[in-house]
């Protein structure tokens, strides 16, 4: 795959990782710590954490074709560095100060996992019935 | 089905017109025999030769720098080189999906999303090719998507 795909795909992810972390930080904001009150700076919380969790994106990236089960396994890997990167940000800034937190925390980076690969199949769902729109008429042509 | 043949004149373009109640797969049949005939490649078996259809190409496989052509049930190696065949069958509905495969689109049923921005296009044969991330937006050109 080419670099500049790859960039590409790796910003319309930084996007949704940061939508997901802001919902997030809101629900987990509303169980934990109602009383706390923020002023602008928590806005650069999710986009500083957003670019935390995309950089171990270059896990993914290969000049050359992955097969399936090396795909399965960089995929795998790069989840759990991504934990790794996001709670080890997290104590050091002193976000997770307990137990119950961190957990917490390391549940919504896999939701937030989840929703990202969700939203791509989604996208690519939609493409893919494109392309078969696209077959279909020249195949009937 | 009645086939009617009429002689024309050596000023007159040949044509062939099909009547019939809808265009269905056994019509779209015709129209493909009809349309590629001219295009016969020689294809390699156990240093045999073979004349091969382009129409019955599924695809094209680089592999150890050898060029194979794969039909339904049976596998030719080619002599030309992968981009040469890209070049020579890109208007004949050949697709360069990946850096090794060149699909003729009309063999595929369906496509669906692979891991990673990849897709899997099945063919009609049952087999399955991996389109490339980076051939996707050609592909959607090819396709006027």
């Amino acid at each position: 795959m080419s670099f500049k795909e790859f960039i590409k795909r790796i910003l319309m992810n930084y996007f949704i990782i940061v939508t997901g972390i802001t919902m997030a930080t809101a629900i987990l904001g509303t169980i934990y710590d109602t009383s706390n009150k923020f002023g602008y700076e928590a806005f650069y919380s999710p986009i500083i954490i957003g670019i935390v969790a995309i950089l171990p994106s270059f896990v993914l990236y290969s000049k050359t074709e992955l097969s399936f089960h090396n795909m399965i396994f960089r995929r795998i890997l790069h989840f759990i560095v991504v934990e790794i990167a996001l709670i080890g940000f997290g104590t050091i800034v002193g976000l997770l100060q307990s137990i119950n937190v961190t957990l917490s925390f390391a549940f919504s980076v896999l939701l937030i996992y989840l929703f990202v690969n969700l939203i791509m199949w989604i996208i690519d769902s939609k493409t893919a019935n494109e392309l078969n729109a696209g077959l279909k008429n020249i195949q009937k042509n | 089905m009645n086939v009617n043949i009429e002689k024309i004149g050596i000023t007159q373009e040949e044509n062939i017109l099909i009547s019939c109640y809808e265009v269905n797969d056994k019509i779209l049949e015709i129209i493909n025999f009809v349309k590629y005939q001219g295009d016969i490649l020689s294809g390699y078996e156990d240093s045999k030769i073979f004349q091969i259809s382009l129409q019955d190409i599924y695809y094209f496989e680089s592999i150890d720098n050898k060029i194979f052509a794969y039909l339904n049930n049976e596998v030719y190696e080619m002599k030309n080189k992968l981009y040469e065949l890209e070049e020579m069958y890109k208007e004949r509905h050949f697709f360069r999906c990946s850096k090794s495969i060149i699909v003729n689109l009309m063999k595929i049923s369906n496509i669906k999303p692979a891991l990673n921005g990849r897709f899997r296009a099945k063919l009609k044969n049952g087999e399955e090719l991996i389109i490339s991330r980076q051939y996707v937006s050609s592909l959607k050109k090819k396709l006027k998507i």
